[in-house]
């Protein structure tokens, strides 16, 4: 297992995830720690790992003999005690290439997945991973053994684009296949047909899980500050557009507005959660007052 | 037919330049920024929404651009927009000018330091500036009588412009009539295909008024075919005096008598002139002067009497102060003084008794002073002749031949008396009660082809007593009577008269004038030029038989005025206006003589001789300046003799002719009548070849340039 682990992580790629954990980790740290409790109490009594105490836990799972021992507190695991599954759903179709500055929209999304994974295990919860475009292109089942986020980590760093996001069946697909009901974190541009997406999403909640979706847009693509003929090259299909980018410009913003807003709406009103996300805007800011936003709602 | 031509055709090629907006355009579309895009779905629906509005929007700014270069690449080359046809977008049509330059003596008039005919000649010399290589010229002067200078087209432009240089100012009246119609025959024999006639004139209303149909008629040809120019000099004002003519009081002037000289001036002008001098030179001298207020637009009469001292030919003029027009502040005579005028009175009913022929009345009334004292001052020196001691041949030595109640005449004496007035001699007759009508009919009157003025109907004789016959109605304009004033005609009217021969007088017959008509309506005398001399025929007796006419105090002054009449005829015409033909018929003993003439600028020409019915004479043509001729009759005994020569004094009235009235001669979109102050070439040039029209185009283009300025505004990247 450590053997496969070091052959898909080479030196630059572990330097990038060592960077991403420690991003992540400076975007959870003083923000999630007591704040997210699992609203599920375990009832299961096999033990599972011991982690360290943390502010938070409940003084009853300290285990004293271990502390008696090591003079440090942990407290006991049990693999019933988390209850609460997150399936975090990563959209990393070409569309998410994109990133006017130096961060790609996948880039900014993968930060805020290894960000909530990071966070979810903090918190002792079961974190899973899936990767789609136009399939679904990794899946990590949901699990709560902090080794897990190196193996979500490692799915991130090494995803793929592939060449056209689908939504529909790909989200169809896994309402089907995840039968515990949980939390769904969807990552995405959703540059994809609305109504179809909010139809595959309310499939999740049909099937009585928890839906946020994170929509990820570069500043660009809600501004489109180009005033020079421009060739437009597509990411998905390689469609390519000539043009007076100042003459579209308005019609373009127009349909980016009402797009924006359509989503919205259609994700309140099935009851998912929708967090509008710019590349540019300070991952754990946004976060954080999502996350205090959430809290103060339960 | 409508038609654009270019003064600047080379820079249309700048028109070339509409291509860069198009280059620039697709260079534009060439240099484009790339860019990575995720979001396409909204740009294609976005792109989609817009692609043909931003179509037709750019291809409006294209055009647009495009268009403004075209119209400054039109505008520079200049267009002009015409309509007479084709020939002229070849731009190589040559033109064919036809230049009529009035040198009629108005043209003279001053206006600064320069005349109307000095202007008239810049303007031409401009028009002939105008002429290219290829192009043509006629030049025509308008004076009296026209004459084409350059006749034929020459396209020698150089040596027309040397023409144009020796040109000057006549002294004649104008021929504008004959000038715009022998430039209408040029044309109509011009090929070329712009033709132009250009009139230089200063518009004097007489010159165009007196041959108003005339002109009309033949600046119609000439705009049936060309562009016709009627170029204004107008020095600007009217001011104007001249001495209108001079006349002697009498037919004849005599070396024993003071005769009136009547001088009329007459001022055209708007101002009054006061202290105008006027002043009579004889023979080079100053004789008298005298002051004269001449209101405006009038004239009057000023009279000099003087007495020639000396019979034989004298010269003189009459001169007033200077005025802008030279040329008719003086003007000329020439006078033959006669030392006496010899009558011979034929009388056919002699008697010893006095006063009981008729010519008794008439020789006294020829002298009526005492004999002895006479001797130096008669002036008529009459004989009498019976018919029968009459010698026909002797007749040359008398100026008139008065027939006092001759029966008939034989052929010989008739065809001497024809002879003796056909040689410019005078006859009177007086029809007494011995006068056969027949013979006077058919010898002396001979339906109208003989020398009687009338045939010889039949007596007429009051009724009863105590009637009479008078004169009733009197031709003043006759010269025997011109001199009679009111009063004297009232006199002439009361005499009584008892009986008279009725006259068949044709008035139709432009030769023959009845004088004076009885109040029975037939003529009481009459007169007829027969050859160069005159004949008085009066209706009846010169005795107390007939009338009372021979004791009334008028009796004299009819004589002597039909004496002097008939004697004046004999007169060489030396009063001549300029043009005419100067000819003097030479006695036989002059035959071997060859005369030659001194003209007033000083230079001997020799006559052209001729021979005439009446013998041999001599002729000069060339009398186109004023002044007096000089004839002279080198290395003999002949005495000079002079002729004046002056011009008409039409031209002295300076009034112009109004734009409105010039216009409706020349009613034509081919006529333009051209100022002192107009551009003559911009004019002229528009007309050869249109009416310019970059002024407009770059109006148009700035409004383009404008609407250009605000789209791109409004299309472009300004709008956001």
């Amino acid at each position: 297992m450590a053997e496969t682990f070091k052959k898909y992580l080479d030196t630059k790629t572990l330097a990038k995830v060592s960077a991403l954990e420690l991003k992540a980790r400076q975007v959870v740290e003083g923000i999630v720690t007591g704040l997210h409790k699992s609203p599920y109490h375990g009832i299961s009594v096999e033990f599972a790992e011991h982690r360290e105490y943390v502010p938070g836990d409940e003084i009853k799972h300290i285990d004293w003999r271990v502390y008696g021992r090591s003079d440090r507190y942990f407290v006991k695991q049990y693999e019933a005690e988390t209850n609460m599954r997150a399936y975090i759903i990563l959209d990393t179709s070409e569309s998410m290439l994109y990133g006017s500055k130096n961060t790609t929209k996948l880039e900014y999304a993968s930060f805020l997945a290894s960000s909530l994974a990071f966070l979810l295990l903090q918190q002792r919860d079961s974190v899973g991973f899936i990767g789609f475009d136009s399939r679904i292109n990794s899946y990590i089942p949901p699990r709560n053994n902090p080794r897990h986020f190196r193996l979500i980590l490692k799915e991130l760093e090494q995803a793929t684009s592939g060449p056209k996001t689908n939504i529909e069946e790909v989200f169809h697909d896994l309402a089907e296949r995840i039968k515990k009901r949980g939390l769904v974190i969807v990552i995405s541009d959703f540059f994809y047909d609305i109504e179809k997406t909010l139809l595959s999403l309310q499939h999740f909640r049909h099937k009585k899980h928890e839906v946020v979706v994170f929509h990820i847009l570069d500043r660009h693509e809600v501004t489109f500050p180009f005033d020079e003929m421009t060739l437009f090259k597509g990411y998905e299909g390689g469609t390519e557009i000539l043009t007076e980018a100042w003459s579209v410009k308005n019609d373009y913003l127009k349909a980016v507005e009402s797009f924006i807003k359509r989503f919205k709406t259609g994700c309140m009103g099935k009851r998912v959660d929708y967090v509008p996300l710019l590349t540019d805007e300070p991952l754990d800011l946004k976060l954080s007052k999502y996350l205090a936003a959430r809290t103060g709602k339960k | 037919m409508f038609g654009i031509s270019f003064l600047n055709p080379l820079l249309l090629y700048y028109a070339l330049l509409a291509a860069l907006p198009v280059i620039i355009h697709l260079l534009f579309r060439r240099r484009f920024k790339v860019v990575r895009w995720a979001a396409m779905e909204f740009l294609l629906a976005s792109q989609k929404k817009n692609k043909k509005l931003m179509r037709l929007k750019h291809l409006l700014l294209l055009l647009l651009r495009c268009l403004i270069l075209v119209l400054i690449a039109a505008a520079l080359s200049q267009p002009l927009i015409n309509t007479p046809g084709f020939s002229l977008l070849k731009g190589k049509a040559s033109v064919y000018s036809i230049i009529i330059l009035d040198t009629s003596y108005s043209m003279g008039y001053k206006a600064g330091n320069t005349t109307a005919f000095e202007e008239a000649k810049k303007k031409a010399g401009e028009i002939l500036g105008l002429l290219r290589q290829g192009d043509s010229v006629s030049l025509i002067t308008a004076g009296w009588k026209a004459k084409a200078v350059i006749n034929e087209p020459s396209y020698q432009i150089i040596s027309a412009k040397k023409e144009l240089e020796r040109l000057e100012v006549s002294a004649s009246g104008n021929d504008l009539q004959g000038a715009l119609q022998a430039a209408a025959s040029l044309l109509a024999a011009s090929k070329e295909s712009i033709k132009e006639v250009y009139l230089l004139t200063d518009c004097q209303a007489s010159a165009f008024k007196e041959k108003e149909k005339e002109i009309k008629r033949a600046v119609a040809g000439i705009c049936a075919s060309a562009n016709y120019y009627l170029v204004r000099v107008d020095p600007g004002s009217t001011e104007n005096i001249a001495v209108e003519t001079l006349a002697f009081s009498r037919g004849v002037v005599d070396a024993v008598l003071p005769v009136r000289v009547d001088c009329r001036l007459a001022n055209y002008g708007n101002a009054e002139s006061n202290d105008l001098v006027a002043g009579l030179y004889v023979d080079g001298k100053l004789r008298e002067s005298k002051r004269v207020n001449l209101k405006a637009k009038k004239t009057d009469t000023v009279s000099f009497f003087y007495r020639f001292n000396e019979s034989g030919a004298h010269r003189g003029y009459v001169q007033i102060s200077d005025d802008p027009l030279a040329l008719d502040n003086k003007r000329y005579f020439s006078v033959n003084v006669r030392e006496n005028i010899r009558v011979l009175v034929l009388d056919g009913k002699p008697s010893e008794k006095a006063f009981a022929n008729a010519s008794d009345y008439l020789v006294s009334a020829f002298s009526p002073f005492d004999q002895t004292e006479s001797e130096r001052k008669q002036v008529i020196i009459p004989q009498t002749e019976s018919l029968y001691g009459f010698l026909p041949q002797g007749l040359g030595k008398y100026d008139v031949l008065i027939l006092s109640n001759v029966a008939s005449l034989n052929a010989n004496t008739q065809a001497q008396i024809e002879s003796f007035v056909k040689k410019g001699k005078g006859l009177l007759i007086f029809a007494g009660d011995l006068a056969d009508s027949r013979f006077y009919n058919d010898k002396l009157f001979r339906e109208k082809s003989g020398f009687l003025p009338a045939g010889l109907n039949r007596i007429e004789t009051v009724k009863k007593e105590g009637e009479r016959f008078f004169l009733d109605k009197i031709t003043k304009e006759h010269p025997v009577l011109a001199g009679f004033n009111e009063a004297q005609q009232k006199e002439l009217k009361k005499i009584n008269f008892y009986s008279h021969w009725g006259l068949a007088a044709d008035p139709a017959d432009s030769s023959v004038s009845v004088l004076a008509y009885f109040n029975d309506g037939k003529p009481a005398i009459a007169g007829k030029q027969y050859g160069r001399g005159e004949v008085l025929l009066f209706s009846c007796g010169a005795d107390r038989i007939w009338s009372d006419l021979p004791l009334r105090s008028m009796f004299l002054p009819l004589l002597y005025e039909s004496i002097y009449f008939l004697s004046s005829s004999s007169e060489v015409k030396r009063n001549l206006a300029v043009g005419d033909t100067l000819t003097r018929l030479l006695a036989f003993s002059e035959y071997s003589l060859t005369p030659r003439i001194l003209t007033p600028d000083n230079k001997a020409l020799s006559l052209r001789t001729g021979i005439s019915t009446e013998g041999k004479e001599v002729s000069f043509d060339n009398t186109a300046l004023p002044g007096i001729y000089k004839m002279v009759f080198e290395g003999s005994g002949v005495a000079a003799d002079y002729f004046a020569v002056n011009p008409e004094t039409v031209e002295s009235n300076m009034e112009k002719a109004g734009n409105d009235y010039l216009q409706s001669l020349a009613q034509s979109e081919k006529y333009a009548l051209l100022e002192s102050d107009t551009d003559l070439k911009k004019k002229v040039m528009e007309r050869r070849k249109g009416v310019g029209i970059w002024r407009n185009l770059l109006v148009l283009v700035l409004c383009l340039m404008a609407a250009e300025s605000i789209l791109a505004l409004i299309y472009g990247k300004r709008e956001n």
